[in-house]
């Protein structure tokens, strides 16, 4: 890269190449800049990217071995798919329902009804059960269940289990109303798009050329075969 | 230790089979056999807290017997002919008698209604009715309710499997061992004393040589002292005002020869010179027969007159008291003789050479009393009084009615011992009458904090002594305790080395019966005391046979003798907890089988090959082979205390020490973890910490949340605190899998990185990760539970609970009343507030109604609601409200009340290694330092507190779960596992470690979260099982600024639980004294707490009042209102003066012009 001329801005222009792209998976370069970006793009990633969850669940019945509060922990924590969280409005700041957090701009209903009825085998009851009112905010693993429905291609409905919510045995039942709003991560993890965020600096690995060809061919070979990323 | 390459010996020999040499044959076994399957069989078969059970199983199935057939018979005082005879007894199942109609109960059901788990004791009987005395039978008479311990063989839940425990609301985990009194579950401990009927030298307070007995049969307990003073030598007694001569004892006892004397306590002229002295002085005083001594003795009894005078005061002294074990047949005072005789010898060795003495701590010395013990001396003492009561009402009826005698069988009065045993197992004082024992603290509450806690009080063994004693030596680790008594497990501060714990394969015996044992040791050889003389006795190479305390004779051979008597035991002709020790020293052989003792089991090695061999575990693993086989083919026996002394016990059976002879190795350990208890068994590579910090930790995993056992949801504990997401350690121990530690954990796995940050970790204190605490560590719920109880005053007066009260639209009159369901007690589910109403109760205002006739009216109530304590801005919520009667047929409501809590600044975590330390900030996620594989610890911890604790097992713990969670395998760090293969080496980690790309050594290269540069240092990081302990802020934390004051002296209230102030105490007022803050004293001490205006009559010193009508001062004892001046002080001050006054003492105040 040029370094800018004296008495020039410092302005750089950093680049970003995809490496990799898939849909729970990103990896990247960033090139002409320093660590200090690259730490705050982590930052943002982590505590300040915008999704939704689930953040308040009225019970109506709750017979499970699970207690309320827990139940309720459980389902904040289950990912939603966030791509309208961008249109949807924080809920302290929503005019439309005066910050109370239950409009269409600024929250999403859901709906879980569960109940183990004969069998002696217990219900699991999954991210899977909840009905959301809105097609755009769902599990994030129903979404991709659909989305390999709508592919077609060796869809096998088994496959996508759900997330686990609780256990219900015979004559258990769970029935709820939760309401997934926008949120950040630095309020609560729930709202966090990443598992992790991490980077490293790519090594310049510089060989010298010289001394390499004092190394016998063995030698050379044994040479690359120590290599840790191989 | 040096362990043999395995695998290439193997192979060797299966080439070629070189003929078997010396060298060959003394060579170490080259494949060991694992002999850690042998640790679980030991547990199944006697589960965790077997002692407790066995003991109370032999209560309730011999012991109950032999008090019943001891006392059977009673009769009327005027006429023997009329009596009663108990000819069975038996203890049923647990029930309850409602309405005539009798109910099994379930142990649960009993925890819930707050009932006892008691069976009825029923006794066969024979009586005389009527004026002729005919014979009668009864069968199936109820003599009292005893209650039953859990698990044992009376306990519906014995042999029950997890299933059918499971429908009975029971843990399959849950140990049993407890009682369950009034609904609380009550422990019996473990209680430490020194071994009864059995010499102990030692030296008293002033430094004489002493020999002490304590003799304890059925009647009477007694301690005999045998004093050495002043070269001459006296008994002790607490029947005789002054020590008497031993001399002249011996001649009260019929032995008038001094000769005789000598020669019972041996030839030596060492022993004469000893002796003389006191032969002396018995001369001296003339005494020479049996007459003249009993006659010195009468004189000096305590408490003359009473007594069997026509024998003398003294004989029966003698006879009864003094070594009251020692039996006198036809009285033949022979054996006590003889006893005596060796009392002084061994009084006389220890003279002679210092290192005979007994070591009182010695846990040889030492015999353990379990709950079946302590139940069966106050179920005899009960029995006794309950028999004898009766006998007194026979005694006054037939004084009053001469005409019809009635018969004894309506005068048992079940109540006695029903109402006796639980109130002593419920307060825990032990007063037992014959004995004049009054113990308190016997039993306590079982601890529910958590499974560990639980187990812990199951294994839990206190001193008989009081704590205030500062001497060390009762409290030093004993080495005969090793694999007995745990040597981690004990609290801290004036109980520790007292209180200690049993270790994981310890046994504690029950009684034995004597009779076939005696005649077995006659017939294998031991000549009988009654046909020799003093001088046979102590021939040399004849070694004395003690059983129990008691002399039984002599034996030529003692080495034969005894190991006759252990190949019977091995063969299980006689029983497996009989002890046979030969004592060296002593020239003496103990045989034991009395109860209480320790023993633990070993293999057994002939010349150091162990018996068992690897075709037996397979046998074990294949489940066609019990412990109890191994102990009946003689592969496995059980050693006591004693016998430990005669054994040699390697720790491997192929690894070769260089100091020891192969061949003369005994036995061999089962496994060396069994060294440690239950408690200390749950701490990863403990054989690598400090050993204080195993002890701080056996202290702090009874503190630690987590779950308590399967059926927590449906239990009622007063207070429970269990874990929301409660892991299984990642470094276990073989002990934590026997316990069922894994099952129901008190922790979490949380990712440790050892560094410093932010400066909010010092001392001590962990940084927590913001967003880990989001998802859920550390968090915890807190239950409570609240009682109301509907008192019923009679005459159906009763509280009544209403609904409540709602205006016409329906809305709540009182709002906090929300919680509250149409019947008035808060519903399930329902979030309640700081002072919200839980059960609406109204109570008469009018108890007293006799002569009222017209039913209450609402009117006739007042509201006396329960009102709900909670901290200002939680939510809590209702779990669950439980309606039962309780013992008194009073309607007993029950809320528990849940709280779910994150970990906040302030709370105390802990590892397992003793290292606790409080929270002492949270920090984001995204300022938190992270590795390039994203991975992002859970706590940071300071590197300070390493150094001084030199915890290295933790280090061990955290590299040891790294390379767990890397590699998918629980990894196993058992105490001194390592040479076993339970335990892995580091080196090993260190190999998993480097085969998933993590640095050797465990470190990591971080970046800061903050700056994204890279850390300086690499960074000790894995994961480490960590505890949340039950001390949280939420509860401890106060502050007020003005609050409520006591009613008596208006200073405020004191404690946090009545919103108390913060008392400027003593030292603190020095501090401002010596600074020189005098305004800040006197706001402090008086305007801040009870300021107060009073009139002082200047002239008589005295308080008057002020007149607010006539707007004057008075003074009442001057009978004016002149000279009176305004002044303030504290409340307390003119409290005082009042006080003084109505004592007669008048406090006068002096005042000047300020």
């Amino acid at each position: 890269m040029d370094r800018p001329a004296a008495g020039s801005s410092y302005q750089r222009f950093p680049r970003v190449r995809i490496r990799e792209l898939k849909d729970d998976y990103a990896k990247f370069e960033l090139r002409d800049t320093d660590a200090s970006i690259a730490n705050a793009l982590r930052r943002v990633m982590i505590a300040e990217v915008p999704t939704v969850a689930i953040d308040l669940v009225e019970i109506e019945v709750n017979s499970s071995v699970l207690n309320d509060e827990f139940i309720a922990h459980r389902l904040g924590l289950i990912p939603l798919t966030s791509a309208a969280a961008m249109q949807m409005r924080f809920s302290r700041d929503c005019d439309a329902c005066d910050g109370d957090g239950s409009c269409e701009y600024c929250s999403v209903e859901f709906n879980l009804s569960a109940r183990a009825t004969d069998s002696d085998q217990t219900l699991e009851v999954t991210s899977n059960d909840l009905r959301s009112a809105d097609p755009k905010v769902c599990p994030v693993d129903q979404a991709r269940a659909y989305q390999l429905a709508l592919s077609g291609n060796d869809y096998d409905p088994n496959a996508e289990r759900g997330i686990l919510i609780v256990k219900l045995r015979r004559g258990q039942e769970l029935r709820l109303r939760a309401i997934a709003r926008k949120g950040i991560g630095k309020d609560h993890a729930k709202w966090s798009p990443a598992a992790t965020v991490t980077f490293m600096y790519e090594p310049d690995i510089l060989i010298n050329e010289e001394l390499m060809d004092t190394l016998t061919f063995d030698e050379k070979r044994s040479w690359v075969e120590s290599s840790p990323t191989k | 230790m040096t362990v043999p390459p395995q695998g290439d010996d193997a192979a060797k020999k299966d080439k070629d089979v070189p003929p078997p040499s010396y060298r060959s044959l003394a060579a170490p076994v080259a494949n060991p056999v694992d002999k850690f399957a042998l640790l679980p069989a030991f547990l199944k078969v006697r589960g965790l807290v077997k002692e407790h059970i066995d003991s109370f199983n032999y209560f309730i199935t011999r012991g109950i017997r032999n008090i019943i057939q001891a006392n059977n018979r009673i009769e009327a005082r005027n006429d023997p002919n009329i009596y009663l005879r108990y000819t069975n007894v038996h203890v049923g199942t647990p029930s309850v008698q409602v309405d005539y109609k009798v109910e099994e109960i379930t142990p649960h059901f009993c925890r819930l209604t707050d009932r006892t788990y008691s069976a009825p004791i029923k006794v066969d009987i024979e009586y005389t009715v009527g004026k002729q005395h005919e014979l009668q039978f009864k069968r199936n008479v109820l003599i009292g309710y005893m209650p039953i311990m859990l698990r044992s063989y009376a306990c519906i839940l014995h042999g029950k499997d997890e299933a059918e425990l499971a429908r009975l609301g029971e843990c399959p985990l849950d140990p049993g061992g407890y009682f369950i009194v009034k609904g609380t579950e009550k422990v019996i401990l473990i209680q430490e004393q020194l071994s009864k009927n059995r010499i102990i030298i030692d030296t008293d307070s002033k430094g004489r040589v002493i020999a002490s007995v304590t003799s304890s049969t059925h009647e009477i307990k007694s301690k005999t002292v045998i004093t050495l003073d002043k070269e001459k030598i006296y008994l002790q007694l607490n029947q005789f005002t002054k020590p008497i001569p031993i001399i002249v004892v011996m001649k009260a006892m019929g032995m008038e020869s001094d000769q005789e004397v000598v020669q019972m306590v041996g030839r030596d002229p060492r022993y004469g010179d000893l002796l003389f002295p006191s032969i002396q002085e018995c001369a001296s005083e003339r005494i020479y027969t049996q007459q003249q001594a009993l006659q010195y003795m009468d004189e000096k009894v305590t408490y003359p007159g009473a007594g069997n005078q026509k024998e003398g005061r003294s004989k029966s002294i003698l006879r009864d008291v003094f070594i009251a074990h020692v039996p006198v047949k036809n009285g033949n005072f022979r054996q006590k003789c003889i006893y005596t005789g060796v009392m002084l010898r061994r009084m006389m060795d220890a003279i002679l050479n210092a290192n005979t003495f007994d070591d009182k701590d010695y846990v040889g010395n030492k015999r353990l009393e379990l709950s079946g013990q302590l139940i069966s001396l106050l179920f005899e003492d009960l029995f006794k009084t309950m028999n004898s009561q009766a006998v007194e009402l026979m005694n006054k009826n037939s004084d009053k009615t001469r005409s019809s005698p009635s018969d004894f069988s309506q005068l048992i009065k079940h109540e006695s011992i029903t109402s006796g045993l639980e109130r002593a197992i419920s307060t825990g004082n032990w007063d037992i009458k014959r004995f004049r024992m009054h113990r308190k603290g016997v039993s306590q509450v079982l601890s529910r904090l958590s499974y560990m806690a639980s187990l812990g009080y199951m294994t839990r063994i206190t001193p008989q002594f009081e704590k205030t004693r500062k001497t060390s030596g009762p409290r030093a680790l004993q080495p005969s305790q090793w694999g007995m008594l745990c040597p981690c497990d004990t609290p801290e501060g004036e109980a520790c080395g007292l209180t200690k714990n049993l270790a994981l394969l310890t046994h504690v015996t029950t009684d034995q019966e004597e009779g076939p044992l005696m005649n077995l040791c006659k017939s294998l050889g031991v000549e009988d005391l009654s046909l020799l003389s003093g001088e046979e006795i102590h021939a040399p190479g004849s070694f004395l046979v003690m059983f129990n305390g008691l002399i039984l004779g002599k034996h030529r051979q003692p080495q034969t003798f005894a190991n006759a008597m252990r190949n019977l035991r091995r063969s299980g002709k006689i029983g497996e907890f009989v002890s046979i020790f030969v004592n060296e020293k002593q020239h003496c052989i103990h045989i034991a089988s009395d109860g209480g003792r320790v023993c633990r089991p070993l293999i057994i090695a002939d010349k150091g090959i162990s018996r068992v061999k690897e075709h037996h575990m397979k046998e074990l693993r294949d489940g066609v082979r019990s412990f109890d086989d191994f102990l009946r083919d003689g592969l496995i026996e059980y050693l006591d205390v004693n016998e430990e002394n005669n054994a040699l016990i390697a720790l491997y059976e192929h690894v070769d020490q260089d100091d020891v002879e192969r061949s003369s190795i005994t036995h061999i350990e089962i496994e060396p973890l069994s060294i440690l208890g239950v408690v200390s068994g749950l701490i990863p590579y403990p054989h690598h910490n400090q050993s204080p910090r195993n002890t701080y930790q056996c202290a702090m995993g009874k503190q630690a949340m987590g779950n308590i056992a399967y059926n927590q949801l449906f239990r009622a504990d007063s207070l429970l605190y269990l874990l929301v997401y409660a892991q299984r350690p990642l470094l276990t121990t073989k002990t934590i899998e026997l316990v069922g530690y894994d099952k129901l954990g008190a922790g979490q796995n949380a990712t440790v990185a050892v560094m410093g940050y932010s400066g909010y970790d010092i001392e001590d204190a962990i940084v927590m990760n913001k967003s880990s605490l989001d998802r859920g560590f550390g968090r915890c719920i807190a239950m409570k539970k609240y009682t109301v109880i509907k008192e019923y005053y009679g005459e159906g007066v009763s509280d009544r609970i209403a609904k409540p009260q709602r205006d016409k639209d329906g809305a709540l009159v009182k709002q906090n009343m929300r919680a509250l369901d149409e019947d008035g007690i808060a519903a399930p589910g329902q979030i309640i507030r700081n002072h919200d109403v839980y059960v609406n109760k109204q109570s008469p205002k009018v108890i007293d109604r006799r002569g009222a006739g017209a039913p209450l009216m609402d009117r006739d109530y007042k509201d006396s609601p329960a009102i709900y304590k909670g901290v200002d801005g939680e939510t809590t919520v209702v779990d669950r409200v439980m309606l039962c009667s309780d013992t008194n047929e009073k309607l007993s409501i029950k809320c528990i009340i849940r709280h779910t809590r994150r970990p906040e600044v302030g709370d105390k975590f802990s590892s397992r290694h003793g290292q606790k330390g409080v929270c002492g900030t949270i920090v984001q996620q995204e300022d938190f330092p992270f590795s390039e594989r994203g991975i992002c610890p859970d706590l940071i911890m300071n590197p300070h507190g390493f150094p001084s604790r030199m915890t290295i097992g933790k280090m061990i713990e955290l590299i040891g779960g790294k390379a767990g969670v890397s590699c998918g395998r629980f990894h196993y760090g058992s105490a001194f596992g390592e040479p076993s293969g339970n335990a892995d080496k580091v080196e090993d980690i260190s190999n998993t470690l480097i085969k998933h790309g993590f640095s050797y050594n465990g470190k990591d290269f971080l970046y800061s979260g903050i700056l994204g540069h890279p850390l300086e240092a690499y960074i000790f990081m894995g994961p480490i099982y960590y505890q949340k302990l039950k001390h949280m802020v939420l509860d401890k934390m106060h502050a007020r600024a003005s609050g409520p004051r006591v009613l008596l002296t208006r200073q405020p209230t004191e404690g946090r639980s009545r919103d108390g102030g913060l008392r400027l105490g003593e030292m603190e007022r020095d501090c401002l004294i010596a600074y020189g803050a005098s305004m800040l004293i006197f706001e402090r001490l008086l305007l801040s707490s009870d300021p107060y205006q009073v009139q002082v009559c200047r002239k008589c010193g005295l308080l008057g009042y002020y007149n607010y009508k006539l707007k004057t001062s008075y003074c009442s004892m001057c009978k004016n209102g002149e000279n009176m001046a305004k002044m303030r002080l504290p409340y307390a001050c003119k409290l005082l003066f009042q006080e003084l006054q109505s004592m007669n003492v008048v406090p006068r105040l002096k005042l000047t012009e300020g």
